[in-house]
């Protein structure tokens, strides 16, 4: 009788020795992350709720802000300079996915080719190295080089005899030109990614394939492609979020000319924020960044299901 | 065995209550923010300025900060009692005014700010500052002295655009027109006369071929608004927006002549193609360049160069009506400001001669308001001959136009100004184009 009612006692002691256990865990791990959760909710989450508020006011900072409602939202989509930047923003976004894969997959699988251990570091820091350099540096030193007068690649292609186009003047020509830029400034950080994707590949699995009679391209499609998956969507989703947040390079080159033929949708925002003093529509468009990046990027996850390899 | 005796310690937070305050945290910029854009403008302020020590915020970067500092220095010699605290904000006219603007509504207003032309408007019409007729009535005799030494334009201006209402505003301080800086001995070989009054477009062709002849560009076309556009438009007698800053021009006859002169010279290699990132004096001193058009800052530039005895200034080549674009800054207190008297006191001072004599002798980028300074060795000893221009030319300027939504208006007047200059669009079509994204914008 004794021993029947102790067993109950002593589990039940033990059962809230366990909680108390999982819950002191618990606290332990929100004190670890709350100076990040923090500074996300200070300088992210905070904003955020902010910007979204502000899209429903008209508001100029020095006056008194009104409430509109969705007012902001419908000029929008009656703004053709929007919709033209809409335009720019998604051909850059989609030329820099598209080049910066390609490129640096094909970089990626030179690179891993190379026997020789200082060529190959040579050359894996000089791809990278221009990732390292300011956007600020690098549209100066572009502008620079492109430049219609004195620029040296305009100089050497007029020595080949090659008529160079006015890169930065003609609206045919700018937003290739910017794609160009970014792809030599940021091709480095995909190469890196595909190298390390590369590297992850099983070797067992190449050798099996090449026992069993493929060749080169059936290796690299049925096996390196499928092996890689995960590093190519995750290289898909960042670039593409960070090429639809273009702005460095379109303010300090061209300031979204000529004839709005390179403004984005960030570079419209900060126009319209800093420089039209419209808070509430600058807000909006940034709400309409933030909707456009969710939504692609949730396509993306769930298009992933049907292509990404889980291992 | 840690775990289990510290398991017994209560934490003071349930986890609902920790969340509570992390909400509330990321809660906190929205609040603030909130608080400042429901409030009337510098509700926030309310006994949160800083009384005692007076704000003066100027447009200016490192370099200028130690210049100011020296005349901070010298005010505080004066005025010991007052304590004066100067932020330099860097970058274009419309970051600054922005700068301003978010500091405002922030709740911290500055009590002094130096706003150039581009944003007077704006910021007299919003309500943030305070009317100087009353300081301006008690010290008559030092302000009236202070406006019989500067041009008449730069009041009756400053009245004009600066004030929504019948009130003054803002004090004028120095400016800015645009005048060419030429080379002499790059002309004297090619050839060509520098009419002391600035070439005629008329003239501009032939001096450009021979400029040519020599290897070198005769001067620069480019597409920056005041620096660019304008002077091409006011010296044939027009301007992007009429003087009332309510209607465009950009599509006058005056206006695409003006621009299909400035495509002319780019077209017949007289000069660099635009949107390069050439510097003007550089290429000035390597002889490749016979002329660049600037404010005083050119003073300064062909001093960086050595050029300053090898150059003369003259007017902008002009179409039989000589013009110039200008700016100029202006002083003001701002509405929320608890030290106003002293504030009004620091802003005599900037329009002592000591004051405007500090603009002049520093090597400073403006031309100091005070006539008797900007005439005066202190402001020509060193400088190129011919530079009184920059003075004579005030005569005939034209304020840049700077209606509320001006730079986004200079914005589309400089696209459209590359489009011609650069031989994409033809003056005409294209100026129509400016003239009706400009309309809905005044």
């Amino acid at each position: 009788m004794t021993a029947t009612t102790l067993v109950p006692a002593s589990r039940a002691s033990g059962t809230e020795s366990q909680h108390r256990g999982r819950r002191r865990q618990e606290w332990l791990g929100y004190l670890f992350i709350s100076p990040a959760v923090v500074l996300f909710a200070v300088f992210i989450g905070g904003p955020f709720v902010f910007a979204i508020a502000l899209s429903l006011f008209s508001w100029d900072l020095l006056t008194p802000a009104e409430f509109v409602g969705l007012d902001n939202f419908v000029t929008l989509f009656q703004d053709p300079v929007l919709f033209q930047a809409f335009g720019n923003t998604f051909i850059f976004a989609f030329a820099s996915v598209v080049t910066h894969i390609v490129g640096g997959l094909l970089l990626a699988l030179g690179v891993n080719r190379i026997a020789s251990r200082v060529v190959s570091y040579f050359v894996r820091t000089a791809v990278f190295f221009p990732f390292i350099i300011s956007w600020a540096a690098v549209s100066l030193l572009w502008q620079y080089l492109l430049d219609p007068t004195f620029g040296l690649v305009n100089h050497y292609l007029d020595r080949l005899g090659i008529q160079p186009p006015d890169w930065f003047l003609d609206p045919s020509w700018a937003l290739p030109a910017i794609i160009g830029i970014d792809f030599w400034h940021t091709l480095g950080f995909t190469f890196i990614i595909m190298l390390a994707g590369l590297q992850t590949v099983p070797e067992h699995l190449t050798e099996a394939a090449k026992t069993d009679g493929a060749n080169r391209w059936q290796i690299f499609w049925n096996v390196t492609v499928p092996m890689m998956s995960p590093t190519l969507f995750f290289a898909t989703v960042v670039t593409f979020i960070g090429a639809f947040q273009i702005f460095d390079p379109v303010q300090i080159i061209t300031n979204g000319g000529p004839d709005d033929a390179t403004t984005t949708l960030v570079m419209y925002m900060y126009e319209q924020g800093f420089q039209a003093f419209q808070i509430g529509y600058a807000s909006a468009v940034a709400i309409i960044v933030f909707v456009v990046i969710m939504l692609v990027t949730l396509l993306q996850f769930w298009t992933s299901r049907k292509w990404v390899h889980q291992q | 065995m840690n775990r289990q005796n510290s398991s017994a310690t209560q934490w003071p937070f349930s986890r609902r209550r920790m969340l509570q305050l992390l909400g509330g945290a990321a809660a906190l910029p929205l609040t603030g923010g909130l608080t400042a854009c429901g409030g009337a403008p510098g509700a926030a302020t309310k006994g949160s300025a800083d009384a005692g020590a007076v704000e003066f915020v100027y447009l200016g970067d490192v370099n200028h900060r130690k210049q100011f500092e020296q005349l901070f220095a010298q005010f505080n010699e004066q005025h010991p009692e007052i304590e004066l605290r100067a932020t330099a904000k860097s970058g274009s006219w419309a970051e600054f005014a922005y700068a301003v603007a978010t500091q405002i509504a922030g709740g911290r207003p500055p009590d002094i700010v130096q706003i150039a032309t581009e944003g007077q408007r704006l910021f007299s019409s919003k309500g943030v500052l305070e009317p100087l007729d009353e300081f301006i009535e008690n010290d008559r005799s030092y302000v009236d002295e202070y406006y019989d030494d500067i041009h008449e334009n730069l009041r009756l201006w400053t009245q004009r655009y600066g004030s929504p209402d019948e009130n003054t505003y803002y004090i004028p301080g120095g400016y800015n027109p645009i005048v060419q800086f030429c080379n002499t001995e790059l002309l004297e070989k090619a050839g060509v006369d520098l009419p002391e009054e600035g070439w005629s477009w008329d003239d501009l062709m032939s001096a450009g071929k021979k400029v040519k002849a020599q290897g070198a560009y005769l001067m620069t076309v480019q597409h920056n608004y005041w620096h660019d556009v304008l002077p091409w438009l006011t010296n044939n007698g027009t301007s992007s927006l009429d003087e009332s800053w309510t209607t465009s021009l950009m599509n006058s006859p005056e206006a695409i002549e003006a621009g299909e002169m400035a495509r002319a010279l780019v077209a017949e290699g007289y000069a660099p193609e635009p949107g390069g990132s050439y510097d003007p004096p550089t290429l000035m001193q390597r002889g490749e360049l016979a002329a660049f058009h600037d404010g005083a800052f050119g003073i300064v530039n062909v001093d960086r160069v050595g050029m300053t005895d090898k150059t003369k200034v003259v007017f902008f080549p002009n179409n039989g009506v000589h013009g110039s674009p200008v700016g100029w800054d202006a002083w003001d207190i701002t509405r929320e400001s608890p030290n106003k008297q002293d504030a009004w006191t620091f802003i005599k001072f900037l329009m002592s001669v000591e004051g405007s004599s500090f603009f002049a002798e520093t090597g400073g980028t403006i031309v100091p308001a005070r006539r008797s300074v900007a005439t005066s060795d202190a402001f020509l000893g060193n400088a190129p001959e011919g530079s009184i221009k920059l003075v004579e030319v005030l005569d005939v300027a034209t304020p840049v136009p700077s209606p509320d939504r001006g730079p986004e208006i200079q914005h589309i007047v400089e696209e459209g100004w590359l489009q011609v200059i650069s031989g994409y669009a033809d003056a005409r079509t294209q100026f129509n184009k400016t003239h009706d994204k400009i309309g809905p914008l005044l």
